[in-house]
């Protein structure tokens, strides 16, 4: 019976193949752009891989003070971290990194712009990159201040082209650095810990010490498992809430907010937190507009499929009125063109699936975005053909039930749908 | 004013060649009512089409009022169908999606005039053939016979000097019948319209000034 | 016999339909293109207001900085043997030190002042005597900073042209004092414009206040702008590092050019707009596809009408305009409803205060752009329309 269906499908599928090849070329394209806004949503907002350490934990990246006089938003300083977040007792780990400072070299008559990155030995532990030479620095050489250096694979081929970058020194910032490990160009995890080059934050130039809560630090906080995220969030409140002011500027209060990686990206694409706010949830927030925007975008091309599939089912009204007046049931007739759609937008799917891949190699190739390796994800690309198939299945079972609903008579007449 | 000589048609298709008529001479004069008799498939029809200037012969030639239609532009002929000619198609012919007074004025939309003027005349069309409660119906909410009825009033609408029509009662009851050929006659009576008129009745035939018979094509007397 | 094509149309509403809510969604999302392209265009047209090229910046990052201090101290001293050390290079032919919004950083600062009883918002900037003319900012009105400020009780003040609009309109400007809530502030100059924010911002209020680096005693300073001759490579920056950090040995010091961070700018602002064009291209090209699909699927439907127009008296032209006017008539139908919500956009001002022009030139630009199209689709399905002939056309049945 079925092979029967798909015997037919075939056959009607080359005699329009026009209609055929309109069809696949919305279904592929509509496919290609999912898979690309996947791919950069996933690389941005989701980076870390479900069950590793970062998907279990929240990131300390703004306080907040208010005043009569003032009110801003601010990353925390090293001081603050290290005597109120790194001292909590719900978290595993917790992990205090700067944010990048740029630094030039000059190498070879070449400069080189990098962002460097002091961070303590914890952050190796929690972000899991993976070293195709070397190894992280450990918390001895944290301690000691001694100039070890990680970097990435892209940095080590600027500085000694193909020669191996481990035991060899380089300058960054006026000081030399040992370098220790190399990380995989394609496996930092997210923006957040982006850099081009790791160093043990107590070699930094800043005074790590200073009393004030505001600097250009943040803190990874690693739960035991995620759903000690409120626990978490109530201790930092806790700790937080009763702070008096310190150093330079007075407040009336002071929050400091903690919150998923998706929610930090969030909060930095919308913007706009209000006074006092915070930027819970403003992930999820931005991934419902970001949903909302993609079955905008597949609007068109539903209609579109909607429009051809109109056309190719009353072709043949005349014929399923004949048929229907010999007896065959409308549910044949459905399943007859159901059959039809989803060979096609399994066809589109395959299409989609090959441009996807080569255009994300393209994207990956451009350096649009720094570090930015797209592979193809299986699971994403399954969620889009779903979706896709949803879509093909709607524009086809829509004008096949209203024909199948129409009395032979109308049919045969030639109809309107 | 039509004159066929020497008319063939021949339509080939992939398989085989159908001579659909062949050695055809008539002279239809002005203000002339003409009957074309003929069994099924003998080519009633091809030849109503090569009068109306709807087809062209395979050989021969075919003149209006005097002029070869071989000689003439696609423009000149759409003009000449307009204002000369009245079709009335044996299967109606009708747009669907148009309603029966819309319908009624599609020849008058070819030509210059006032869309008040256009209404006017297609109901007055709709009234001579008796259909004056059906104008806002579409084609698929109407009889056969009200369908040819229809098609009667669109053919006669623009004042047509000749009216080609293929079995024009065919689907209607020896009433409705009677009144279409009275129509017919009475234009050709009183406006000298010339009508040619397909029938398989032989007593409405009868009433014709001359009746053309064909057989497998040929014409036969 | 356009009455005749509202007719057919109507009569086929539902059919119609699809297609017009297709041209509907293909106007909104080409409106929003146009807007976004039109919007950047119209604003990039504007002047700049300031020179870009071979203006370099030096970033100064010490222990604590970015935090206030009072008086004179150790940095203070620092910055000023930096300048000291710049000016010592030939290649360096000006510089002014500048507060951290420089121009394509993305850093803002904004303050009011209130005037006639009305507040004014603008964008402030630090600055010292020699800023106008490392960055090549042009003076309409009045005077840039000097020396003489030094003995002037209120606070010297230069603004924009627009600005200044909006605080005297056209009554005179310059020597005119505002009264802010601790300072007396005196216009002393007017500037065109200094749009540090990149050419894709609509233009805005802004004013600079003088401030020289022996009198740190309320700012920050961690960047110095300065002019170079032209065509300096690596070699010579590589070569002013070396010298400045050996005089500010615990300093972290970079060096950007003006040129790069507006090449940076722009990419950030061109790709987005880039692949959302693209991907609107594809989305109407997607439709357009479908829509000539569906037309010339339409016509085999409607050879018996074709046939009996033929019949009736309409030339193969009448037909091919038939089908043109009736796809352009439907299109029109969906630009209608386009054009009602596009209306909306300014009205609720969703994307704030923009050129109207923008609006009404995306508009039409959309309009006409989707008229292009779908009279292209509606060509060859016409064409073939035409040539149907109407004794083959009618026979079919
Ligand atoms: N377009 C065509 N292609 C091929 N053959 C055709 C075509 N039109 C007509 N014929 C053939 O030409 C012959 C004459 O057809 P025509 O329609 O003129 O017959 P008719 O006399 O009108 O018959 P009826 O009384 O059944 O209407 C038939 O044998 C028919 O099969
Ligand atoms: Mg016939």
């Amino acid at each position: 019976m079925l092979k029967n269906y798909i015997k037919i499908a075939w056959k009607v599928l080359l005699r329009r193949k026009f209609f055929t090849f309109v069809s696949l070329f919305g279904i592929s394209f509509t496919l290609l752009v999912l898979m690309i806004v996947a791919a950069l949503l996933t690389h941005f907002l989701a980076p870390a891989g479900p069950g590793s350490r970062l998907d279990r934990s929240l990131l300390v990246g703004f306080v907040e003070v208010y005043s009569e006089d003032i009110h801003m938003i601010t990353t925390p300083s090293y001081y603050f971290l290290d005597n109120h977040v790194r001292t909590m007792k719900t978290p595993e780990m917790v992990s205090i990194h700067s944010a990048p400072v740029t630094i030039n070299e000059y190498v070879r008559n070449n400069k080189l712009e990098l962002n460097l990155k002091f961070t303590d030995a914890e952050f190796w532990d929690i972000v899991e990159m993976d070293f195709v030479e070397g190894r992280p620095y450990d918390r001895a050489a944290v301690e000691n201040a001694t100039p070890v250096t990680v970097i990435t694979e892209k940095t080590g081929k600027e500085y000694f082209g193909q020669e191996a970058p481990v035991g060899k020194y380089i300058a960054a910032d006026g000081i030399n650095y040992r370098v220790v490990g190399v990380i995989a160009n394609e496996d930092i995890p997210t923006w957040e810990a982006y850099a081009d080059i790791y160093v043990p934050v107590t070699t930094s130039k800043s005074d790590l010490g200073r009393v004030s809560y505001y600097g250009s630090f943040g803190a990874y906080v690693l739960a035991h498992d995620k759903s000690d995220f409120g626990k978490i969030k109530s201790e930092l409140r806790k700790r937080t809430e009763k702070l008096e002011p310190v150093g330079d500027i007075e407040f009336d209060w002071l929050k400091c907010y903690i919150g998923t990686m998706t929610d930090y990206i969030g909060a930095q694409i919308l913007g706009g937190v209000g006074v006092g706010e915070g930027f819970e949830g403003t992930g999820t927030y931005l991934i419902l507009i970001i949903i909302l925007g993609m079955i905008l975008f597949m609007l068109l091309p539903t209609i579109n499929l909607v429009n051809i599939n109109v056309s190719r089912i009353i072709e043949r009204a005349s014929e399923i009125g004949i048929r229907k007046a010999f007896g065959a049931s409308s549910r044949t007739l459905v399943g007859q063109f159901i059959v039809e759609n989803v060979i096609l937008t399994l066809i589109g799917g395959a299409i989609g699936f090959i441009i996807s891949i080569a255009a994300l190699e393209i994207v990956s190739g451009s350096g649009i975005v720094p570090y930015g390796e797209f592979t193809l994800n299986m699971r994403i690309f399954l969620y889009c053909l779903a979706i896709c198939l949803f879509f093909g299945l709607f524009s086809g079972v829509y004008p096949a039930f209203k024909m199948s609903r129409l009395h032979p008579v109308e049919a045969l007449r030639g109809v309107d749908l | 004013m039509i004159k066929l000589e020497n008319v063939e048609k021949v339509y080939r298709t992939s398989a085989i060649e159908t001579l659909a008529l062949s050695d055809i001479n008539i002279d239809v004069r002005k203000g002339e009512f003409l009957a074309v008799m003929g069994p099924s498939g003998s080519g009633k029809s091809t030849l109503l089409n090569i009068m109306g200037l709807l087809d062209a012969p395979t050989e021969g030639c075919v003149e209006i009022e005097g002029r070869p239609v071989i000689s003439m532009g696609d423009r000149q002929l759409a003009r000449l169908r307009n204002e000369k000619v009245g079709f009335v198609f044996q299967s109606y012919h009708l747009i669907n999606d148009l309603t029966v007074v819309d319908n009624v004025e599609i020849p008058l939309l070819y030509r210059r005039m006032a869309s008040s003027q256009r209404r006017r005349m297609a109901l007055a069309a709709l009234e001579k053939v008796g259909l004056s409660a059906r104008t806002k119906h579409f084609p698929g909410q109407l009889s056969g016979g009200q369908c040819q009825r229809v098609a009667i009033a669109r053919a006669i609408v623009g004042e047509p000097e000749i009216i080609l029509a293929d079995e024009p009662t065919g689907n209607l009851d020896s009433v409705m019948g009677e009144e279409i050929l009275k129509i017919l006659v009475g234009l050709n009576e009183n406006e000298e319209t010339t009508v040619v008129m397909v029938t398989h009745n032989q007593a409405m035939a009868d009433r014709t000034e001359r009746i053309i018979r064909l057989f497998d094509g040929s014409q036969v007397n | 016999m356009i009455r005749h094509l509202f007719k057919l149309i109507w009569n086929r509403r539902k059919r119609n339909f699809l297609i017009m809510s297709e041209i509907f969604i293909s106007f909104i999302v080409l409106f929003a293109v146009g807007g976004m392209i039109f919007h950047g265009l119209n604003n990039t047209a504007k002047p700049l207001g300031f020179e870009y090229k071979n203006v370099w910046v030096l970033s100064m990052n010490w222990k604590g900085s970015g935090m206030e201090k009072s008086g004179e101290s150790e940095e203070n001293a620092g910055v000023r043997q930096v300048l000291q050390e710049m000016q010592a290079f030939r290649e360096i032919r000006n510089l002014t030190w500048a507060s951290s919004n420089i121009p394509y950083s993305g850093n803002t600062w904004s303050s009011s002042l209130e005037y006639n009883n009305r507040q004014h918002r603008f964008h402030i900037f630090y600055a010292d005597d020699d800023f106008a003319s490392v960055m090549g900012i042009p003076l309409i009105e009045g005077r840039w900073f000097n020396k003489e400020e030094d003995v002037l009780k209120s606070t010297p003040l230069v603004i924009n042209r627009q600005l200044r609009e909006a605080f005297f309109g056209s009554g005179p400007a310059i020597g005119q004092t505002i009264v802010g809530e601790e300072k007396e502030y005196t216009i002393i100059g007017v500037i065109d414009q200094y749009r540090y924010k990149g050419e894709f911002e609509k233009p805005y209020n802004v004013a600079f206040r003088r401030n020289v680096v022996y009198d740190t005693a309320s700012t920050m300073v961690t960047k110095i702008m300065f002019a170079v001759r032209e065509g300096l490579g690596v070699e010579f920056e590589e070569r002013l590092m070396k010298r400045l950090a050996s005089v500010v040995r615990d300093w972290t010091l970079n060096i950007e050019r003006l040129e790069d961070k507006r090449a940076s700018y722009f990419q950030g602002k061109i790709v987005p707009i880039a692949v959302i064009g693209i991907i609107a291209g594809f989305l109407v090209f997607n439709v357009a596809l479908g829509l000539f699909g569906v037309l010339w699927y339409s016509i085999s439907r409607r050879r018996d009408e074709i046939g009996v127009r033929r019949a009736m008296g309409a030339s193969s032209l009448d037909i091919s305009k038939l089908i043109l006017g009736e796809t352009v008539v439907i299109a029109a139908f969906g630009i209608a409803a386009g054009v009602f919500v596009a209306i909306q956009v300014p009205i609720i001002g969703v994307f704030g205060a923009v050129a109207e022009g923008v609006y009404g030139l995306a508009a039409l630009c959309s309009a006409i752009l989707i008229l292009v199209i779908v009279s292209t689709c509606a060509v060859y399905p016409g064409w073939l329309a035409a040539r149907i002939q109407p004794a083959m056309a009618l026979h079919s049945e």
